[in-house]
């Protein structure tokens, strides 16, 4: 009955909030949206009314309740043409201002790009089934932090041992917990803690990035252009590595490419407002995964702005976000929990280090190092920088775009102003940042390039 | 630049990364890493938990301080302390409390144990293995 209810809750919520989206990148869009509204209200049950059985049971209702009412909202919409919500918000493929794919781009897909697609779908799939069995527990952070969250989550008598102070701040208590959520609820409705419980679920956010990703790109410019965008992904050597670990940040960039490829919509679809809402809810979604996760939204809202020259896009993005952010502002104000960068930080220290031009030259060197890091990232850096530069450059830019190269400056004063050595931190920490940044980058990458390799419509010659 | 350029470089980078990836999870990692399946972390502390309360909390004291500021190297002490936590949640594990009433004494080498309860005044009242006991004050 539980799981029947969970069930529900997921899939109800996931389709209500992807009423307005059409065709493959729906389905996908809803199940990531859906596990995420459902780890959100786990969490906002624990919050309001703590551990108790019938707060649970209480949200899945609410959760089925509000998918319910959403689809059933958007269904006599669609009959209401202006009404501005829950009408469809894709145009149609015969309006004026679809935003579909070229003609020539959805030409047959060569039978080699399907099978180099799939075998690098079954390849990574492989490697973490791979890595999972020689490491059952996940990586290093994923023991260390998110796994005993979700334990903690369930077998304490209250889930706010989870984040005493009395831990040590080693298990980083003020980390968002959209995972351990999901991973603590899975636990429940299974009656086990199996270790395959985290590790399918961390897989299952690796495939719907992967699936996102390609679905977005195939519904802008073709599954061609979605082939390729999977296929990018797939083949990123770390990508499969982080899929296995168990951690928080494949997830997030979940999350984020998401909002992303709905916001490209957007802008190409002008008009469809309502995706706006919805990516500010995948973006919000992003900040209760990881903390990185406010920075991008924070970058997504401003980078609307400054594209777009007025308020209201960038208003309706964080009326979406705010279900989400007013969860973490009672996460944050209600636990308390400290944060090890404000713990170890003092006003001198801060400013000691900005003036340091050892710091600043150290991240500099660090980073070009890290650009031909061919374990993780194979060439994959080296020609995104080098799109970069010599074509994507003299394109016209993107909300997505100037949201990416906002959240990539931001990095350069947190990395200097943090008080641990730059050197440990960057190591331990730029591999995961890149993996959060990847998908939507790719995304914010291949789209205008599909746009300028585009072969021209035939003119008629007089 | 043309789609079928663009197809050619993006299947290029491809082949680059899946033989990358097919490499180190099927060639390098077999031959370098632990074997599959891999010990679960749990495994290590079982004989622990008949010992204790399944709540509430204990004292941690061991042979080689804990690093308790970031930015340093991987450290074993840190690795054991925080797989100990994470087998035994929702017990709350108080990292050198050797007042608490109860104490896990973990060592990284078996012949610390007694010189580490003798030097924060404890009493073993079990042993999980050669590298761990719980303890109470003397």
């Amino acid at each position: 009955m539980k799981i029947a209810l969970a069930i529900l809750a997921i899939a109800l919520s996931g389709a209500g909030l992807t009423a307005g989206l059409r065709g493959g990148l729906r389905w996908a869009a809803a199940v990531l949206l859906g596990i995420g509204a459902w780890s959100a209200a786990y969490a906002a049950a624990l919050l309001l009314f703590g551990s108790t059985g019938s707060a649970l049971v209480a949200k899945e209702i609410a959760l089925i309740a509000a998918g319910a009412l959403l689809l059933l909202r958007s269904r006599s919409a669609a009959r209401k043409k202006n009404n501005f919500f829950f009408r469809s918000s894709e145009p149609g493929p015969r309006s004026p201002t679809h935003a579909g794919p070229e003609p020539q781009a959805r030409s047959a897909v060569p039978a080699w790009l399907w099978l180099f697609f799939a075998a690098s779908c079954a390849l990574a799939t492989a490697a973490v089934v791979e890595h999972t069995l020689r490491f059952p527990d996940g990586g290093y952070d994923a023991w260390m932090i998110w796994n005993t969250r979700a334990r903690f989550l369930v077998r304490a008598a209250d889930y706010r041992t989870a984040f005493s102070p009395r831990l040590l701040f080693w298990l980083h208590q003020d980390y968002p917990w959209l995972v351990p959520g999901a991973v603590a609820q899975a636990f429940l409705l299974s009656r086990t803690e199996s270790l395959a419980v985290p590790a399918v679920i961390s897989w299952l956010f690796g495939a719907l990035a992967v699936a996102v990703l390609a679905l977005s790109a195939a519904r802008l410019r073709g599954p061609r252009w979605g082939l390729f965008a999977g296929l990018v992904l797939a083949t990123t050597p770390c990508f499969a590595t982080f899929s296995s670990n168990q951690q928080s940040d494949v997830p997030l960039g979940a999350f984020l490419a998401l909002a992303v490829a709905l916001l490209l919509i957007w802008q190409e679809a002008q008009g469809a407002e309502d995706l706006l809402v919805v990516a500010g809810f995948a973006a919000g979604l992003g900040a209760w995964t990881k903390n990185e996760g406010l920075l991008y939204l924070g970058c997504l809202a401003l980078a609307l702005v400054v594209r777009e020259r007025k308020l209201r896009p960038a208003a309706l993005f964080l009326l979406g976000a705010l279900p989400l952010l007013a969860l973490l502002a009672g996460f944050k104000l209600l636990l308390e929990p400290a944060n090890d960068f404000v713990l170890f930080t003092t006003p001198g220290g801060l400013l000691e280090r900005a003036l340091s031009p050892g710091r600043w030259s150290e991240l500099a060197l660090l980073t070009l190092r890290r650009i031909v890091y061919f374990q993780d990232f194979a060439l994959w850096v080296i020609a995104e920088l080098l799109l970069l530069v010599f074509v994507l450059r003299k394109r016209p830019g993107s909300v997505a775009g100037t949201a990416l190269l906002f959240a990539f400056a931001a990095y350069g004063p947190i990395y200097v102003l943090q008080p641990h050595p730059v050197e440990w931190i960057y190591r331990t920490s730029v591999d995961r940042l890149f993996i959060q940044l990847w998908p939507a980058a790719i995304l914010a990458t291949l789209l205008p390039l599909g746009k300028a390799t585009a072969p021209k419509p035939a003119t008629a010659r007089t | 630049m043309t789609q079928g350029r663009v197809a050619a470089v993006i299947a290029a980078l491809a082949v680059i990364g899946f033989c990358r990836t097919a490499y180190f999870h099927f060639v390098s990692e077999p031959r370098n890493e632990r074997p599959i399946p891999g010990p679960p972390i749990d495994a290590q502390f079982r004989a622990l938990l008949p010992l204790l309360p399944r709540s509430g909390e204990a004292g941690y004291v061991t042979d080689e301080p804990l690093l308790l500021r970031p930015g340093f190297e991987y450290q074993g002490a840190k690795q054991r302390f925080l797989q100990m936590q994470y087998a035994l949640a929702p017990l709350v594990l108080r990292y050198d409390d050797d007042r608490a009433p109860l104490v896990i004494a973990h060592v990284a080498h078996p012949a610390h144990l007694d010189a580490v309860l003798r030097a924060h005044g404890l009493e073993a009242i079990a042993r999980a293995g050669p590298t761990t006991a719980v303890a109470r004050p003397r």
